[in-house]
Order: C-alpha cells, then sequence, then structure tokens
C-alpha cells in the first residue's frame, strides 16, 4: 500500500533539507500536484479495474475510518498546539502535584475531560510531555482519556440499556487500568527508551517571537504551522493503523469469534484480543460489544477496557510519537494490565 | 517531504473532506451528525494551507516526518476507486446473530397502511414480541444479500461511527424470486409466523406482497 511517488519524494528532500526550498522551482510538491491532478482526471476511467467487491469494501472502511478521524484529529492537534503554547512548563509544574506517584490520579481524572477519542489523545499527552509532564501522568492522562469520557460513557450506556453496571464497570476497570500503568511507569519507567518525535521547526519561531515581544500574525502562523505539522505526522501513522484495521473488518469472519465465546477465559482473551486487532473508535465499540452477544460480561467488558487503551492504530501512533522500542515495551504492558483490571472489576461488578 | 509538498497533502485531504461532506457522499463511510464537524475540519485543513502560502519560505530541515506521504493514499482511493457504500459483502460475511434483548411496542396500526419499519426494528419485534407482527402489512426497505443455500435476504446496514463497525440485519424474502445482489428494493409483506414458543431463535422471513427496484437511497445505513 506505498504509493507510486514514494522514490521521488525521499529523493527530492535531501535537497530541502540543506536549506533550499522547494518554492519557486520544479520540485517534489510539483510532482505531487501533478500526480494528483492526473489521478483525478483519470480516476473515472482507472476505476472501472478495481470492482471486486472485498477489495471495494477494504476501501470503503478504509476511507469511512479516516473520515470518521478527522475530526477527532484535528481536535486533538489544535488542543495539542493549545496545550504547548498556554499549558507552560512553569504552569504545568504549578497544576499537576509534584510526586509522580500523586500526579498519576490527578491526570487520570484529567482525562474525564478529553472530549473526543484515542485519536486526540496521542497529539496531546506528546505535547504535555514536551512541555515537561512527568511521562507517567502523560501516560495516565493518555489511557484515561479516550476511555472514561462522558461521550464514551454516556454511548455504553445506550449500548447497554438497563444495565448501569456496564458503565460504572467500564469506567472502573480503564480507570484503575491507566493508574495501573501511570504508577508502573512512575516506579520503572525510566528504564524504558523514550524517544519523542522531532518538535516541530516552527517553535523555535515561537521562542524568537515570544523573546521579541511579538504576537499576532507571527504568532498565529507559528501556532497554524506546529498544528498541521501535528496533523500531517499523527494522520501518517493513522492511515497505517486504519488500513490494517480495514483488513481485519473486511476479512475477518465475526463468525471466528463467535465460535471461540464459550470457553471463559479464552472468551476474555478472544475478545481482548479482538479489541487490539479491530481497533475500533471508543465511541462505537460498546455498540459492538452489545451485538456480540455469545460472549460472557467480562469479557465484553475486557473488549471495551483494552480497546481505546491500546490496539493496532494506537501502537502506531505511540511508535510515531514516543519511538519504536517505547511503543514495544508500553503496548503488551498495557494490554495484560487492561486485560487483568477488565477479569478483577468485571467479576466484582458483573 | 518539504513544507510545500505538506501544505499540498494537507489541502487534498482537506479538499477530499469537504468534497464529501458537502455533495453527500460522506454519508456512505459516516454518519449524519458529522457532516458540520467534517465542513469545519475541512475549512481549517484547506485555510491552513493559505496560512502557510503568505508566509515566506524558510528552512526546511526539520519539517519532513515520512510517514506523511501516506496521508495521500485515502485521496488515491477516493478519486480513484471512489468506494461504494458497503453491501451484499459484507452481509454474507457476518452470522446472522439474534439481537440483544429489549422491549420493544410497535405503535398501534392506522388505516391499514403497511407500517414502514427499519429491518432491525423488524428482527427484534419478530424476536420479542412477534405477537403486534401477526397479519399486520409491514415495508421495510433494504438491498439483496445471499446465502449459501439459495435463499435471499432483504438487508440493510447499522452503523454506530462509521462503515468499520457496519452490523448487518437481514430478513429472508420468500414469494418473489431473487432480484440480483445489491439490487435496491423496497417491498411490502407481512412477518411469516413460524408458530413457535421462541421466536427470538428462528431466522425471522417475510412473506412478500408488493416488491419495486429504487435507487439507493442517500442514507445508505440504518442506526
Amino acid at each position: 500500500m506505498s504509493t507510486s511517488s514514494q522514490p521521488d519524494a525521499d529523493a527530492l528532500p535531501a535537497g530541502a533539507g540543506k536549506a533550499t526550498s522547494s518554492y519557486g522551482r520544479f520540485g517534489q510538491a510539483d510532482v505531487v500536484a501533478a500526480l494528483v491532478l492526473a489521478a483525478i482526471v483519470a480516476g473515472p476511467v482507472l476505476g472501472r479495474f478495481f470492482t471486486a467487491p472485498a477489495f471495494q469494501t477494504w476501501c470503503t472502511m478504509f476511507v469511512a475510518i479516516v473520515l470518521q478521524a478527522v475530526p477527532f484529529l484535528v481536535l486533538g492537534v489544535v488542543l495539542a498546539a493549545l496545550v504547548s503554547e498556554f499549558l507552560t512548563e512553569p504552569l504545568l509544574k504549578r497544576v499537576l502535584p509534584r510526586h509522580p506517584l500523586a500526579a498519576v490520579p490527578a491526570a487520570g481524572l484529567a482525562g474525564m475531560a478529553l472530549p473526543g477519542c484515542e485519536c486526540a489523545s496521542v497529539p496531546i499527552a506528546a505535547s504535555l510531555l514536551r512541555n515537561g509532564a512527568v511521562p507517567a501522568a502523560a501516560f495516565t492522562f493518555l489511557l484515561a482519556g479516550p476511555a472514561i469520557n462522558p461521550v464514551v460513557l454516556v454511548a455504553t450506556s445506550m449500548a447497554f440499556p438497563g444495565r448501569p453496571e456496564f458503565v460504572l464497570a467500564r469506567f472502573a476497570a480503564s480507570l484503575l487500568a491507566s493508574l495501573v500503568v501511570g504508577w508502573l511507569w512512575a516506579l520503572r519507567g525510566h528504564t524504558v527508551p523514550l524517544r519523542m518525535s522531532e518538535r516541530h521547526g516552527g517553535h523555535h519561531h515561537a521562542g524568537e517571537a515570544g523573546g521579541t515581544g511579538g504576537g499576532g500574525w507571527p504568532r498565529v502562523r507559528t501556532f497554524v504551522s506546529e498544528a498541521r505539522h501535528e496533523f500531517v505526522h499523527t494522520g501518517g501513522f493513522l492511515i497505517i493503523g486504519a488500513g490494517i484495521a480495514a483488513s481485519v473488518n473486511t476479512f475477518l469472519p465475526r463468525d471466528v469469534l463467535t465460535t471461540l465465546g464459550s470457553h471463559q477465559i479464552l472468551s476474555v482473551l478472544v475478545m481482548a484480543g479482538f479489541a487490539f486487532v479491530v481497533a475500533m473508535c471508543s465511541e462505537a465499540d460498546a455498540f459492538v460489544a452489545a451485538s456480540l452477544t455469545a460472549f460472557s460480561d467480562v469479557a465484553r467488558l475486557a473488549f471495551l477496557v483494552v480497546g481505546p487503551a491500546v490496539d493496532v492504530k494506537l501502537v502506531t501512533l505511540h511508535a510515531g510519537h514516543f519511538g519504536r522500542r517505547f511503543a514495544v515495551v508500553f503496548a503488551p504492558v498495557v494490554f495484560l494490565v487492561a486485560v487483568g483490571s477488565a477479569a478483577l472489576v468485571g467479576g466484582l461488578l458483573l | 517531504m518539504t513544507r510545500a509538498t505538506q501544505a499540498i497533502v494537507v489541502t487534498l485531504i482537506g479538499a477530499v473532506v469537504l468534497r464529501l461532506a458537502l455533495f453527500g457522499g460522506y454519508l456512505d463511510y459516516v454518519r449524519a451528525w458529522t457532516r458540520i464537524p467534517l465542513i469545519i475540519c475541512g475549512v481549517m485543513l484547506v485555510g491552513s494551507s493559505i496560512v502557510t502560502a503568505l508566509r515566506r519560505p524558510r528552512d526546511d530541515g526539520h519539517d519532513r516526518p515520512r510517514v506523511a506521504w501516506l496521508l495521500v493514499l485515502p485521496v488515491f482511493v477516493v478519486f480513484i476507486v471512489q468506494p461504494p457504500s458497503l453491501g451484499s459483502y459484507v452481509a454474507e460475511h457476518q452470522s446472522d446473530q439474534p439481537p440483544p434483548k429489549r422491549d420493544v411496542t410497535l405503535p398501534q396500526a392506522t388505516d391499514g397502511k403497511p407500517m414502514r419499519l427499519q429491518i432491525f426494528e423488524f428482527i427484534e419485534t419478530a424476536a420479542y414480541n412477534s405477537a403486534s407482527l401477526v397479519d399486520r402489512p409491514v415495508r421495510l426497505v433494504g438491498f439483496v444479500s445471499y446465502d449459501d443455500d439459495g435463499n435471499w435476504y432483504i438487508t440493510r446496514l447499522s452503523i454506530t461511527c462509521c462503515a468499520a463497525d457496519a452490523v448487518s440485519s437481514r430478513v429472508q424474502v420468500v414469494g418473489k424470486p431473487a432480484p440480483p445482489r445489491d439490487t435496491w428494493i423496497d417491498l411490502v409483506g407481512t412477518w411469516v409466523d413460524p408458530h413457535v414458543a421462541n421466536t427470538a431463535k428462528v431466522k425471522p422471513q417475510i412473506q412478500v406482497r408488493t416488491m419495486r427496484t429504487i435507487s439507493k437511497p442517500q442514507e445508505p445505513y440504518e442506526s
């Protein structure tokens, strides 16, 4: 699924890296523009070759996931840019409790205020980290935000009418999982390499502008440029995740799941694994869980707790923002803690 | 990726979002409520590039995440493949699950006109309040899908967020030969009473009275 423009694309920025701008000469941007024009003109003709139902289904789901994510992604990067602009290091230090162990629950509860799903939380957490938040607190926010915000809880209560305990269990299990991961990180996190994605070049200009008392237009441009950089960066990783999720949704028949649903412990792991590969939006997953009636309540709770915390789409986003070696450790830890938390809370409440 | 290319890519994504949101194509992929957010985002994405275009070129050194190239993929997919709303392929690859239990009551019959029901409502009613469907003409709208045994179904997909979470509801149609796959039909018929105690365990069927072919509705999914 790579693009044909890749070779030219990588060859050209090498020149651009030496501070020569590509404005005003025939360069990378022109190639892209030409290719896209060609696609728009030739699209209706080429389209006739792409009519296999499975392929079209994949394309529809892929476009659907991307389209659904765009508003949340834009919201996320705008909030992230606001965070990096206004929630500055000194302010953050004053707001968050100093001790990492105390900062974790504060960050977890702050997650309740995130108005969106997981695509929004990753850039915000990255922005918090860059501004000097304790990693443990940033990751707690990252995990709690998409799982326990009011939109998701209302969606869950609509999906399970007459079962308020399901909403409570989801809230408790997700919060517990994010706190446990946060505390684990506070204690052992220093052993995991964390490589932040490059800070956008424009930010240095923000510093200059601030230093010279600049505001207004340059500041707006910096803000826009930073947000757009973040969008392109996060968006690229989102595309990978959307492609994988569309493949799973297109080619994995749900019947396979249903036949595995009868076994108690196995069904919990199956649903947790399903949540990981299917990478569903946290506002939609409750409805899917409700429709999978062959599974026990605990298994469905595991689906709801694992999904917003870690899935293929999120792993690609984490790798992009925090480094591959981080993602390789973070994903399994979160997965295990989420499953354990769901089993514990589900056993008590459901 | 140079800043100029980045601006083009973001403009393209914004243009695709705007095109789908303004001309109705978005309903093949997402729910109706997303229209306003999508329009706002499309304007913001296109607008952000205008802001960049107004600024003088600068050092591009830090500004080229390679992964950003993938963002052109959905643009090409939308323009070249032009993927249609989901249809029989999805329905035929899902198993027909009994609906989750819930209380269903249908409105009182009015003037003997057939009652318009969503397909999932019909299935729920057949499972949990079947008495109210006996001898009552209902109208269903959906597309045609088959199964391996040669039966055919009037089918509709429901989505919660986007097409990737589509769940199919379908009712087997008896009394008419099957139209081709994915034909959209509007039919009036009555529930076939299986005469068993627990109708939730039986796949619902509808006996056709009248049926006509229609074009795809603007909103192809139930919700």
